[in-house]
């Protein structure tokens, strides 16, 4: 618990979210580093020796990602941070947001250096209201301090950011539905090719990386990439924040090295499961990844082998449910959100999660029949194939491993048996949708 | 690029998707969202296909072939995935099959017959939705959508109308309009419903229907036959579906001029051959009213009228095909030595006076196009397919759109240039417009202004020109500007009432010979009928002189009471005649005050050649058989010769098809008046409406509007008029009263009358009130006099 | 966007129109200031109903099927009448499992109302929502622009309370 932190250093004091108390503990350092002593191929270099890959969930090399956008000739160029928290499970941008907003900017100021963007923006979800607010003052006295706008700091170079707010779909954590999203347009997923890093916001060449992403990146800067590097496991390097929620006694985000195990995270950090309950499952990757059970306890969490495990780490939010936890609900529950959050543009995922919430409905209601349970497996192993953007194909990963892991008490609903566990019996207020 | 599909090397030189590789290699890959004419969207994710080596699976349509990819497009993975994708759609499908207009021409239908597995594991009724949403014209019934978008986007990319939209999200998606507003609830509204009919065709299930089809006829029923659109020069090609002699649909057909497209009147408005109006039997007046009379005693009473040396006149139309021109242009000649043929064209216009040497180009060429300048008035609402053409051209090339029409036909709203002038100023403004190409832009022209051209644009002053005609100071400026910085600026024109004379494609074929030289290709212009160049070819275009009455006049397939401005040649000829015979298929205006009519056939009983604005000749194909006492043109001409005790000879086809006529390759370009001011000045517009044969269409004035004034939402209340209201509309000693209409497509501070000549108490009152060598422009005192009644 | 909204109009008011011309003139085009011009218009007229939208397309010139389709898409946006107060309540899954479902209940008893209803005074709209990003503060409310979190039915009359002034 005393690695070094990158994403959340400062967290704890006092008017961090203000610049003059950001600055006195060492903020924007990093981008003076930059600005005054480096070129843009050299930030690249540095990003990609820390071996930073991207938080949102793909884990794309983000040193790649920013070199492929400062190689392409077409300008402007845009730097964009995804705000878009809003995975079931995924808290670990808020922080930031609200009270280091300048962490953020400053990312942003050197992946815009990096990169050669003079402008950004960063796109929040609608519903953060008051983290919107935050950003917005911050980018007020970074401008009058001459941190953004025209010749920052004096080195000749600009860049103007702003904060855009989205209006609750989230598809738009998607790169290329927040894209839309930014255009004015519904957030549906584009085809691609062509990337974001050729053509992205209005088709120009665009950096678009998450916001943990970015508030990793003045650390990197300032510490050097080797100590980033040498953090971690063999496959993925540094900190990571990982949420941890759901029946725990100390639900919260924690920056934590690459590679911690899952009863570590648990137990060391989240102070156990809730009440001393016996654990019951976990889905280490929020509502689109599949549940981990007790075997997985001593599995290190990072990309690689979560995904060995069968799951996926993506925002590395972790949802603990403990026994007495009615399994079925926990996948209708999983199952609803998708159905609500898909764009509706490709068949597999507007109507398989539409039928995948109907028969677990059925289910709860005790009309399903048992066949069902494989017809639900064998419709998910379609849009898992099928779907046209990555929530289609995971959408149906948490269902798809509660029946793998829990298949009796999906049985047992078909066959109308009494369900006494929590959620067991009807939703007390129907479906709102 | 060598790529193998399902084992089957390819060669490929172009980079293309693997869906379009498979098709040209002839391998069926199944899709339903994917359409040539429009955008991709990779939706349905029934072409999903396996590529050898990659460990997911790909959508055909989105992806790119890439050098060595071995395809494989039916694997069983891919099969399950078909199914899946089919049994999702089909669970929430009603499956009326039995009763739907879509049976048996259902892409659904075919889809699920091929790849579908006979199960249903989400069995559901169906009936999510409301069930049905009318129009006039076009029916939907959401619960039969498959949410491909195709409607959708044709409805956007393609007729720029953007009236459906996918609306709302996920599971709960439905294509729509506007808060579920039927299709016809606003005129006003700028992104209207045009009722061409694309979703319909573009639909691949039974969701978007034609109401006029509708239970007429299954999709395999009677006969398809070929042929070619009846309305404008645009040369749209048509598949007429006939069943036990009754036309029953009508739909395009690909064609070089049309794509696969059509507008309202190529789709609906051709229901007129059904009319009961249609004359069948020859009509001769006695005591006052028209009486049906056999053929014998119809031919005997014209006879009665003429001898051979008889100046008889006649006025045929460019709705007649080629071959019914010649032989009506020679049986004239044989007959009466002295007769006079003049061509009238739907709007009562000189057809035959426009330069012959501009427009023989194809459409195609608009995609090379850096540059298309659109001129004229309500271009797209005359010729919508043309406003297709430029917009698709635009979409594949890039390429820049100035327009200048001073209505808003949605061409005006994507141009990246937009100026407004009245028609009556467009030759004063293309004068200055190459009076600037002249003296700002010398080095881009390869011939200097030379003749009669050199006064016109010595004489065009810019600034005085933008100042009357209302257009933002500098903004022919920039327009030279544009024009002088692109490569290959292609003009496309349409003529209207505001340009009796010619004056604006004369005038822009001399600024595209400024431009290109010896190498000009000349502009693309529209005319109003079906056959305007042909007929054009075949008949001289002597300016009309004669004054006061014509003996006998013969009008042919024209209707210049109906459709031409009250007081010009044309009408007023008509209104004069001594003896008037109407060759016409329906009573028209002027078919009902004739002495005599003869019955005609309608273009879909005809065989011959339409040639198309551009030049291109093409086949009209006989669908129907007309009734029995409707003889061919021929028929009656020949009858007419033997009713004369003369004998006629018809040109052979080499003859017919052979120009004759051509005025010269450079003709004079008169001086453009000097344009007045245009407040209170009433533009009157014509509308497809008057033409007859859209008028037979039931509710086709749900597209056309009735005559009204129409006005700028924002100018109303600077005139003190209200929408829904009425005006007095004075000018002189003539007054009459319509309705006042909030018009969005009207521009601030202008005033149009769509006219129906048809109308009495309005063609005395323009005939009275419009000076005649002013007749697009006149000034009108405006006197509101109701208040407009409360909306909802 | 302010709270509480305001009560339902069918009208763009001048003072908002000017707003939403200055706005427009930040945006690169019309298009691209859409889903921000929209959250301008709720705040002034309640919700965006189908007299509101009419003369804001006229503003926007763009085709109205279009701003219905983004307007539709977007949870945020109401096409109907809502409570001047929107209380959202998480019912995803880290807040189903520490009670989630006894808040909703808490919340639509002391409104008197059921979940996704709006109260007969126009005060309130009670919205089961999918996801606020609390998940550490489960059960999460969250109140027009104010997060709360963890709330228990207990909390509930004292939390309204405030809004109900």
């Amino acid at each position: 618990m005393s690695a070094p932190r990158y994403i959340y250093r400062d967290l704890e004091t006092p008017g961090i979210e203000r610049l003059e108390v950001y600055r006195a503990a060492g903020g924007y350092q990093a981008l003076e580093k930059v600005l005054r002593t480096m070129t843009p191929p050299e930030v690249v270099e540095v990003v990609k020796a820390a071996r930073l890959v991207g938080r949102g969930g793909a884990g794309f090399p983000t040193g790649l990602k920013w070199e492929l956008v400062a190689r392409e000739p077409l300008t402007p160029k845009f730097v964009v941070a995804n705000a878009e928290e809003g995975e079931p499970g995924t808290f670990k941008d808020l922080p930031i947001l609200t009270r280091i907003p300048h962490r953020l900017i400053e990312g942003m100021l050197i992946g815009a250096f990096a990169v050669g963007a003079h402008e950004g923006v960063i796109v929040c979800r609608g519903e953060f209201m008051e983290p919107q607010r935050i950003l917005r003052q911050a980018i007020a006295e970074a401008e009058a301090a001459g941190l953004l706008g025209e010749n920052i700091l004096g080195t000749g170079f600009s860049f103007k950011l702003w904060v855009y707010r989205t209006a609750g779909a989230y598809i738009c954590g998607e790169e290329t539905s927040l894209l839309e999203a930014l255009e004015g347009k519904p957030g549906m997923p584009r085809i691609r090719p062509p990337f974001p890093v050729n053509a992205g916001l209005w088709a120009r060449p665009t950096a678009l990386n998450n916001v943990e992403t970015f508030a990793n990146v003045p650390g990197i800067i300032l510490g050097g990439a080797a100590p980033y590097a040498a953090l971690g496991t063999e496959k993925n390097s540094g900190t990571k924040g990982y949420c941890i929620s759901g029946h725990v006694n100390k639900p919260g985000v924690y920056e934590i090295p690459f590679g911690v195990t899952l009863r570590s995270l648990i137990n060391d950090y989240a102070g156990g499961i809730l009440d001393g309950r016996a654990f019951k499952a976990v889905f280490p990757g929020g509502a689109s990844s599949s549940c981990l059970t007790a075997e997985h306890m001593d599995l290190p969490l990072d990309f690689h082998h979560v995904a060995q495990a069968g799951s996926m780490l993506g925002s590395a939010a972790f949802m603990v449910v403990a026994e007495g936890v009615c399994m079925v609900e926990v996948a209708l529950r999983l199952a609803r959100f998708f159905r609500h959050e898909s764009c509706g543009k490709c068949i597999p995922c507007r109507d398989g999660t539409y039928q995948i919430v109907r028969l677990l409905e059925r289910m709860k209601r005790g009309e399903g029949v048992a066949c069902e349970i494989d017809d639900i497996v064998d419709l998910a192993s379609v849009m898992q194939k099928a779907a046209f953007c990555g929530l289609g194909q995971a959408a149906p990963n948490p269902v798809l491993s509660c029946i793998r892991h829990f298949r009796s008490e999906f049985e047992d609903h078909c066959a109308g048996k009494p369900c006494s566990m929590l959620g067991g019996g009807e939703n007390p207020y129907g479906n709102h949708h | 690029m060598e790529i193998t599909i399902d084992g089957r090397p390819l060669t490929l030189e172009n980079p293309m998707s693997i869906l379009e590789a498979a098709r040209l290699a002839g391998v069926d890959i199944p899709t339903l969202c994917w359409h040539p004419r429009v955008s991709v969207l990779g939706a349905c994710r029934l072409c999903m296909i396996e590529v050898v080596g990659m460990n997911r699976l790909l959508a055909a349509c989105t992806t790119r072939v890439a050098d060595r990819m071995e395809i494989l497009t039916d694997t069983p993975a891919l099969r399950k995935i078909r199914q899946t994708m089919l049994e999702l759609l089909l669970c929430k499908h009603p499956m009326d099959c039995p009763t739907c207009v879509k049976g048996g021409a259902c892409e659904l239908q075919a889809l699920a017959y091929k790849w579908s597995a006979p199960v249903n594991r989400f069995p559901e009724n169906p009936g999510a939705y409301p069930p049905v949403h009318v129009s006039p014209f076009v029916e939907r019934d959401s619960r039969k959508c498959v949410l491909c978008r195709r409607c959708v986007r044709v409805c956007h990319e393609v007729r720029g109308v953007t009236v459906l939209g996918a609306m709302h999200r996920g599971y709960l998606k439905e294509i729509g309009t506007y808060f579920a507003q039927p299709l016809d609830r606003d005129f006003r509204d700028p992104f209207n419903c045009e009722f061409c009919g694309a979703c319909i065709d573009i639909c691949p299930v039974g969701a978007l229907n034609s109401r006029q089809h509708k239970f007429r006829a299954r999709s395999w029923e009677g006969v398809q036959v070929p042929t070619v659109c009846p309305f404008c020069s645009v040369g749209c090609l048509l598949s007429l579906q006939v069943k036990e002699n009754e036309l029953v649909q009508s739909r395009p057909r690909a064609g070089v001029n049309n794509l696969d497209q059509v507008c309202f009147r190529g789709r609906f408005a051709v229901d007129y051959v059904n009319s009961a109006e249609r004359v069948t039997r020859p009509l001769l007046r006695r005591d006052g009213a028209l009486v049906p009379v056999d053929q014998a005693t119809a031919i005997a009473a014209l006879v009665e009228q003429v001898r051979p040396e008889t100046a008889v006149m006649a006025l045929l139309s460019p709705r007649l095909t080629q071959e019914e021109t010649a032989d009506f242009v020679d049986t004239m000649a044989q007959l009466f030595p002295r007769s006079d043929v003049r061509a009238v064209c739907t709007m009562g216009l000189n057809a035959a006076d426009i330069p012959l040497g501009i427009g023989a180009r194809p459409w195609g060429d608009l995609d090379q196009a850096d540059l298309v300048v659109s001129v004229g008035q309500d271009l797209t609402l005359f010729s919508p397919v043309a406003g297709v053409r430029i917009r698709t051209a635009r979409r594949a090339s890039g390429g820049r759109l100035a327009v200048l029409d001073a209505r808003d036909t949605l061409l005006g709203g994507e141009a990246d240039l937009w100026l407004r002038p009245a028609g009556a100023h467009l030759p004063a403004v293309l004068a200055a417009l190459g009076a600037l190409l002249v003296a700002e832009h010398p080095e881009r022209l390869a011939a200097r202004p030379d003749g009669a051209l050199e006064t016109v644009f010595a004489g065009a002053a810019p600034d005085d020109v933008e100042a009357a005609a209302g257009l933002a100071a500098g903004s022919l400026r920039r327009l030279a500007g544009e024009i002088a910085g692109a490569k290959n600026p292609i003009f496309v024109a349409n003529r209207g009432w505001f340009d009796p004379s010619g004056q604006v494609p004369r005038l822009l074929v001399e600024i595209d010979r400024l431009l290109g030289g010896s190498e000009a290709r000349g502009i693309m212009f529209l005319r109003t009928d079906c056959n305007s160049r042909g007929t054009a070819e075949l008949v001289a275009a002597a300016e009309p002189e004669i004054d006061g009455e014509p003996e006998v006049l013969l009008v042919v397939a024209a209707d210049p009471l109906g459709t031409a401005i009250p007081g010009s040649v044309f009408e007023t000829w008509t209104r004069k005649a001594k003896f008037l015979v109407v060759i016409e298929s329906t009573l028209t205006p002027t078919a009902r005050a004739a002495h005599l009519v003869l019955p005609l056939r309608v273009f879909a009983e005809k065989e011959g050649t339409f040639l198309a604005g551009n030049g291109v000749a093409q086949q009209l194909r006989a669908a129907l058989a007309p009734p029995p006492a409707v003889p061919t043109l021929r028929r009656t001409l020949a009858a007419l010769a033997a009713g004369l005790e003369r004998q006629v000879t018809f040109a052979p086809p080499s003859l017919v098809r052979q120009k004759r006529w051509s005025p010269p390759e450079r003709p004079a370009v008169p001086v453009p008046p000097t344009p007045a001011g245009q407040a209170r000045c009433l533009q009157l517009r014509w509308s497809p409406l008057s033409d007859n044969r859209v008028r037979l269409v039931p509710e086709a004035d749900r597209i056309f509007l009735a005559p009204a004034l129409e006005v700028h939402p924002d100018s109303l209340a600077a005139l003190g008029l209200a929408d829904g209201g009425a005006v007095r509309l004075s000018s002189g000693p003539a007054e009459v009263t319509v309705p006042v209409r909030a018009d969005w497509r009207t521009p601030p501070g202008q005033l149009f009358l769509p006219l129906d000549p048809g109308n009495p108490e309005l063609a005395a009152f323009v005939r009275a009130a419009v000076r005649p060598e002013g007749w697009p422009l006149s000034c009108v005192n405006l006197t509101g006099i109701a208040p407009a009644p409360a909306r909802e | 966007m302010t709270y509480p909204l305001a009560a339902p109009s069918n009208t763009i008011s001048p003072a908002t129109r000017e707003r939403l011309l200055r706005l427009l003139a930040e945006y690169p085009s019309k298009p691209a200031a859409l889903l921000t011009a929209l959250y301008l218009v709720q705040a002034e007229c309640n919700h965006l109903n189908e007299a509101v939208l009419t003369e804001f397309a006229d503003i926007m010139e763009m085709p109205k099927s279009v701003i219905y389709e983004v307007t539709t898409f977007y949870s945020l946006y109401s096409t109907k009448p809502v409570g001047r107060n929107i209380i959202m309540v998480c019912q995803n899954l880290c807040c189903f499992l520490r009670g989630s479902d006894e808040v909703v209940m808490a919340i639509a008893r002391e409104l008197g109302i059921k979940p996704g209803e709006t109260t007969p005074d126009g005060k309130f709209t009670l919205r089961p929502v999918e996801c606020l990003a609390a998940c550490e503060r489960a059960p999460a409310i969250q109140i027009n622009d104010k997060l709360m979190g963890p709330v228990s039915p207990a909390d509930i009359p004292g939390i309204l309370a405030e809004y109900r002034r």
